[in-house]
């Protein structure tokens, strides 16, 4: 608690305000309502908080990649941690670790993943690396990757969009319940696919037609990533089947995922100014 | 102008005197208004429930109590003011997406410390108990005039019991609301409190409270005791010379009433905290205290 501030003429800049807000969110991630957090800065400084400073202030750390933003409840913001370095690539031996994997993965989200879905020349696509992004505590809220698609048509009005969530699992980290994790990210997605490293004679081949099984029971795509290190090797095993997600639901995960570069780009994309 | 003064008491403990200060506030503040809520009992109830356990140690660490307050102008250096003692935007709960407008002049345990200190000083100052209860009006009034400005309503939490303290904040007050449960033991309590407050004049006519108190029932379960006591307080009015007006507004007995209390450390919302039933009492009650503060 600061000193009293009664009387006090100054004006609390976006600056000051975006300091207080990171000391006050709980480094965990766990999301506060914004009306909480205003609520805390009024008790803190003693006076009422300017909504356009607090949101500018949001705003300023949402472009600077330090919050999360999520809607409903008047809204809610969660401090984002920094993703930690990716490890190196495991020797033949050793079990290939989920931080490993996210790269090549990546890539071939990028390109074959992305060729294959035979998108139009004109349309655009965006991946993104989620996996440290979105409130810790949210039950299986927080997919590996996103991938969204972006396209317009020639004669109809407006824009088709799709995301697609990626949730992957190591050798050893394949199972049932993971295809039910894919499955819960699609509550803001509308494709939910499964990526498993399995290499060519795991032991964990033993599971893959029960979790195929899964997978189509639910609409889940399934890709099985044979050599991480060789893209040519990953196979989709399942196509997905596209969810009737609500817009605002998708709206708000994409708007506390989404990097300011990318959210830019897709707006654009979607309002017709993007050719 | 200087916001409207509402003193909360009753010689009576137990009838939710700060139950009735807590929610009157927030009523206030969700209607709209900025609310300071003094806190005039060493319990220190008031305070704990508006700002929790942890800000109110910090409050009494540096010293931004009433009591700290009281003690430095009437017996100390006089170094403080009232002002810095209070603290603006205390309140937990928000409304509408803002948070309420109410801020605290808390209390601590050394109050009813001080108030002994205060009577034994200044007695060897050759003043006796009515002196004393006059030095502490005039030294709250003056700095109401000052503070009270920035607020439209200031709420007394006073002290079960007739303090020297709670005299003064009855004779400041706009309004005097008497919290009382309708059964025989508060009732009867309550002609001895008016007996006492409203009709002893040693102080002079300029020190008489400015109208008569109104009564609230509190805590009333739907029991043939409670009913029929509710109703002889109603029947004051038509009495010939009444000791007191009565609240059309009753507040139920309710467990929400204790839990909302409870949310300390939490960031409710004003309906969250109290329930849509109370609420629904609560600002009726608000419209009634308006109108007898205000005039309206």
């Amino acid at each position: 608690m600061r000193e009293p501030l009664s009387g006090e003429g100054g004006r609390l800049t976006e600056t000051a305000l975006a300091d207080q807000i990171l000391k006050l969110l709980p480094e965990d991630g766990t999301p506060v309502l914004n009306r909480v957090m205003r609520t805390m800065l009024a008790r803190e400084n003693q006076r009422e908080i300017d909504p356009s400073v607090y949101f500018a202030a949001l705003d300023k750390l949402s472009a600077a990649n330090r919050i999360g933003r999520l809607r409903g409840q008047g809204g809610q913001l969660f401090a984002l941690s920094e993703t930690p370095a990716a490890p190196p690539p495991p020797t033949a031996q050793e079990e290939w670790a989920e931080q490993a994997l996210m790269a090549p993965l990546g890539a071939y989200l990028g390109a074959e993943f992305r060729e294959g879905l035979d998108l139009p020349k004109d349309a655009k696509w965006i991946v993104q690396d989620t996996s440290a992004l979105g409130p810790k505590h949210g039950q299986w809220a927080r997919p590996d990757f996103i991938l969204v698609t972006a396209m317009r048509f020639k004669l109809l009005p407006g824009s088709q969009v799709d995301v697609h969530s990626f949730e992957l699992k190591t050798e050893s980290g394949g199972s049932v319940q993971a295809v039910h994790e894919a499955l819960a990210q699609t509550r803001f997605t509308h494709f939910g696919h499964l990526v498993w490293h399995l290499p060519d004679g795991s032991r964990a081949e033993a599971r893959l037609a029960e979790i195929a099984k899964h997978c189509g029971d639910h609409g889940i795509g399934l890709i099985r990533m044979r050599k991480p290190d060789r893209r040519e090797s990953f196979e989709i095993l399942i196509d997905p089947v596209r969810k009737a997600t609500p817009a605002i639901a998708i709206d708000g995960f994409l708007e506390s995922r989404l990097s300011p570069d990318h959210r830019e780009t897709l707006t654009r994309l979607v309002r017709g100014e993007v050719k | 102008m200087t916001g409207k003064v509402i003193a909360v008491a009753n010689m009576k403990g137990g009838v939710g005197k700060t139950a009735t200060v807590v929610a009157l506030a927030e009523a206030l503040a969700a209607n709209g208004s900025s609310v300071l809520v003094i806190d005039a009992d060493a319990q220190a109830n008031a305070s704990v429930c508006i700002v929790g356990d942890i800000e109110l140690e910090k409050l009494i660490g540096k010293g931004r109590t009433i009591d700290a307050y009281l003690n430095d102008v009437l017996i100390g250096a006089q170094r403080l003011n009232l002002k810095s003692c209070i603290y603006d935007r205390a309140s937990n709960v928000s409304h509408g997406g803002q948070t309420l407008r109410v801020s605290l002049l808390a209390a601590s345990s050394e109050l009813r410390l001080l108030e002994r200190e205060l009577i034994f000083g200044l007695t060897e100052r050759n003043m006796g108990l009515n002196a004393i209860v006059r030095a502490l009006f005039r030294v709250m009034q003056r700095e109401l005039n000052i503070v009270g400005k920035a607020y439209e309503y200031v709420l007394i939490d006073c002290a079960p019991g007739i303090s020297a303290v709670t005299e003064a904040c009855t004779r400041l007050a706009d309004l005097v609301i008497v919290p009382t449960i309708p059964d025989f033991l508060s009732c009867y309590g309550l002609n001895s409190f008016c007996e006492n407050l409203w009709k002893f004049d040693s102080y002079g006519s300029q020190h008489r409270p400015k109208k008569l108190p109104r009564v609230l029932v509190t805590r009333k379960r739907q029991v043939s005791e409670h009913d029929l006591w509710a109703k002889r307080l109603a029947n004051e009015r038509n009495k010939p010379r009444p000791a007191f007006e009565v609240f059309r507004t009753v507040i139920p007995e309710a467990i929400a009433v204790s839990r909302g209390l409870a949310l300390r450390e939490e960031y409710p919302t004003f309906i969250g905290k109290w329930g849509v039933p109370l609420i629904t009492c609560y600002r009726e009650l608000v419209k009634e205290t308006q109108e007898a503060a205000d005039g309206t």
